[in-house]
């Protein structure tokens, strides 16, 4: 793992000037000095860790520093497309997240959700155990004019409020675009739930952290696409990155009329959608 | 000044709390923290080092060269093969069998895709179940479905 | 009251996520809050009827501090890992400044104390003797200097930590009122308005507790209740329930008026969800009748005895605090009953009675302060000695 660089450290002040015989009055002035110096190194070293944070927060690319062996991160840039058009709320999806990410009963990084609108404009929304076991018929009574499934995922966002308030850092977004949760600081707080618009975050019930959808992060970095993508078997899911070269997701997102939702928020998605409604939130 | 003693005192006290504060800080500040933003970097690696449970589209292919021809003859070449079967890992580890492959026959099953629904596309395949299987005079047992249709290549 | 769920809940939505501690914790700092923000108005605007109540006040005001952070600690998923909001507080995250603000604050209320009762701590050491003596020339500081010109310091530097501490008693609770304001995925708390709500409502809890508090505390110690005192308390009190008040109200008119999107959930969480603790405990209840209670004191003075006036004054300080509570209800359960889908409720909440986020512990945390400044009234007074000698001194 990569360590702070020697280099970055500030300079040791004065610390080098040969010290003079010593007594007790120059004992404690030199003393004192030195205890400010080594102090006012301790804090340097800690606006050194902001400055690196600072220039990190600029996405200036970083090279070199692999993530897992072979793949660089500097290399990708993730974006997400869902078409609402092809979507048949199989639940494939939903049932391969969970057993890819050993997701908790009863919680979801990803769902699907059915919506029914009838001319009046009645609308029926639902989404038992998130889609999981797929759907069954549904008996509204309504005269239904317009149905579609409509799969959810953690929309990845660029200016992610998430990660925005989370007060200790342990939410962030990789290089990549990913939005992640670092289990080992994150204090459990639940603020981040809910800052989610679209309530793509969960506070994990054995772990006690915030859990949310990695983009399979651990699949994406041996080259695999995602769990969900995998398993849809109707190409509704994919996957995209804007940095390869003739990418057909990044092409589609370039050319097509998608949209993202909640758009009014800017929290600017990677998660696009191909047809999606005005019903739709 | 000469009267401000106390309060000099106790300024000092602050002081020694801050300074306190600032080693404590010092010493616990996590390892990698900052690094490429203002996150742990290591949780990066953490979450890349953890071990895929699915396979890929290429992985069954590997032992099971037939199978997979014949699924991508057929309508059900898009279907990965882990969507009907198991995740990868419940069969194969580091590149060992661990444990037979299980398969899930089941009329609910086909119903997840195949059920007739208003809200999937027109176009898309699906009949009214069980009412299609007892039409055709099957009786509704596990894998009614593949006694006329085969999984591998339905059109079959 | 719905109690099943009704409608459409996104799949993570089902349950109410911040419980009753949260509610607890906005509460808590509201009474630190507004008890210090009384306590300047003697210390640094020389409101001086205010007096008797100028030394309780700020010790109360430490009291609820103290027990603030166990309202935090009992809700966090992982308490053990609450310092790293000090280790690696992200700079863009209101919540990181938790642990700045509360120990600045802290550090201020301690040393503004320490300033107003160090004379009596000097006389308590003198008059003591063996492991008490010790323990008072330890508080002292070693510093037996209670000359003319040192008082004059003292004075100088109350004056100017009190004057620090207003801002800082704004900011401990505006900034709990931004937590919830800067939330823009919640319709309900999304306002700029909300630091201000919190932080008037705050004022409110923060005087109605003093009152109360002065008002046994006075009973235990045989002395009388100053009328004086109390009719400034009254008068400051209705000042702040009307603006209080007024500013939550204005707040769900803008809604109700603009009936953009969020209203249509918002609507039927105020009218059906909230209706017994929102229309009936905050409107109602808790401040349409104190406002008249109060009103009664501030404008009929001369027509009342002070046993009424301090009656009036006492049932509606305690009628204020149930409202106060009721608002950071609404507030924060409020906002959480509703799926962010805007779709639907999530299901009823209701504390249970040993959870970690229960009523039992909740109590506690409440009753924690006035066992503090019990203590505290056994090492130092919280009232100003009788001999006025002394405390004429102190006088700001």
């Amino acid at each position: 793992m990569p360590t702070i660089q020697a280099n970055n450290l500030p300079p040791h002040g004065d610390q080098e000037t040969p010290l003079p015989v010593l007594n007790r009055r120059g004992f404690l002035k030199h003393g004192s000095r030195a205890l400010g110096a080594s102090l006012a190194t301790l804090v340097l070293c800690d606006l050194a860790d902001l400055m690196q944070f600072a220039q990190a927060a600029g996405l200036t690319p970083q090279s070199g520093e692999s993530v897992l062996g072979g793949y660089d991160w500097t290399k990708h840039r993730y974006v997400y497309l869902i078409d609402l058009r092809k979507c048949i709320g199989c639940g494939a999806c939903v049932r391969a997240c969970a057993k890819e990410n050993n997701v908790p009963r009863n919680y979801f990084r990803t769902w699907v959700e059915r919506y029914e609108v009838s001319r009046t404009g009645e609308e029926v929304v639902d989404s038992t155990n998130g889609g999981m076991d797929g759907f069954a018929p549904h008996v509204s009574g309504n005269d239904v004019t317009k149905a579609f499934f409509f799969p959810k995922l953690c929309c990845h966002c660029t200016y992610t409020p998430c990660v925005q308030l989370c007060p200790v850092g342990a939410s962030y977004r990789t290089l990549e675009g990913v939005v992640l949760v670092d289990e080992k600081r994150c204090i459990g707080c639940g603020y981040c739930v809910q800052a989610c618009p679209y309530g793509s975050r969960f506070i994990h019930p054995v772990t006690h952290t915030a859990s949310k959808c990695s983009l399979c992060y651990h699949r994406l970095t041996r080259g695999l696409t995602t769990a969900c993508v995998q398993a849809c078997p109707v190409k509704a899911r994919m996957l995209g990155d804007t940095i390869k070269v003739g990418d057909e997701v990044a092409e589609i997102i370039a050319t097509q009329s998608v949209r993202t939702l909640q758009p009014e928020l800017l929290t600017d998605p990677n998660c696009f959608y191909l047809g999606l409604s005005k019903e739709a939130r | 000044m000469e009267h401000a003693k106390h309060i000099i005192r106790a300024v000092l006290l602050l002081v020694v709390a801050v300074v306190v504060f600032v080693l404590v800080r010092h010493f616990l500040y996590p390892k990698s923290f900052g690094l490429h933003g203002y996150y742990r970097f290591d949780s990066v690696a953490e979450y890349a080092s953890a071990a895929p449970v699915h396979g890929d589209r290429g992985s069954c292919a590997a032992c099971h060269e037939e199978k997979a021809a014949t699924l991508t003859r057929g309508k059900h070449a898009s279907v990965s093969c882990e969507v009907c079967h198991a995740p990868l890992s419940t069969h194969v580890q580091e590149e060992a069998r661990v444990a037979p492959m299980p398969v899930d026959r089941s009329m609910q099953l086909c119903a997840t895709c195949h059920q007739k629904l208003v809200a999937r596309p027109k176009g898309f395949p699906q009949v009214v179940l069980p009412d299609h299987a007892v039409e055709k005079g099957a009786q509704i047992t596990n894998g009614v479905c593949q006694e006329c249709h085969n999984a591998h290549n339905p059109s079959e | 009251m719905m109690i099943e769920n009704d409608g459409f809940l996104f799949p993570n939505d089902l349950h109410i996520l911040w419980k009753l501690m949260i509610v607890m914790y906005p509460y808590v700092t509201g009474l630190v809050a507004g008890a210090f923000i009384l306590a300047s108005l003697y210390h640094v605007f020389h409101r001086n009827e205010l007096r008797p109540i100028g030394r309780l006040s700020l010790v109360a005001s430490l009291g609820f501090l103290l027990a603030a952070p166990a309202t935090l600690q009992l809700h966090l998923g992982h308490p053990e890992r609450g310092f790293n909001i000090m280790l690696t507080p992200n700079p863009s995250s209101a919540m990181a400044m938790f642990g700045f603000i509360y120990a600045a604050y802290l550090a201020l209320l301690v040393f503004e104390i320490w300033l107003v009762h160090r004379v009596d701590i000097i006389m308590l050491a003198s008059r003591s003797r063996g492991v008490q003596r010790w323990f008072y020339k330890v508080l002292a500081l070693g510093v037996y200097d209670v000359s003319e010109e040192a008082r004059h310091v003292d004075h100088g530097v109350l004056v100017v930590l009190a004057a620090l501490g207003i801002p800082g008693a704004a900011l401990l609770h505006g900034y709990v009122g931004f937590i919830f304001g800067a939330v823009k995925a919640n319709p309900w708390w999304s306002t700029p308005l909300m630091p201000i709500i919190f932080l008037c409502s705050a004022i409110v809890s923060g005087i109605a507790m003093v009152v109360i508090l002065y008002q046994v505390g006075v009973k235990f110690s045989g002395r009388r209740i100053d009328a004086a005192c109390m009719q400034s308390l009254a008068r400051w009190l209705w000042l702040f329930v009307i603006i209080s008040v007024t500013l939550e109200l204005l707040e769900i008119m803008t809604l109700a008026y603009e009936a953009a999107d969020e209203w249509q959930i918002i609507k039927p969480l105020l009218v059906d969800q909230l209706a017994f603790s929102f229309i009936g405990i905050q409107l109602i209840f808790g401040a349409l009748i104190p406002i008249i209670l109060l009103g009664i004191v501030v404008l009929m003075s001369r027509y009342l005895t002070d046993q009424i006036r301090n009656t009036l004054c006492f049932v509606a300080s305690l009628m204020l605090l149930v409202q106060v509570f009721a608002m950071r209800w609404n507030v924060v359960i409020g906002g959480q009953i509703f799926s962010k889908s805007l779709r639907g409720f999530r299901e009823t909440y209701f504390p249970g009675l040993f959870d970690k986020e229960g009523i039992v512990l909740a109590i506690l945390i409440l009753v924690f302060p006035l066992v503090f400044i019990a203590l505290f009234n056994r090492v130092l007074p919280v009232f100003e000695p009788l001999d006025a000698g002394n405390a004429e001194s102190l006088k700001p």
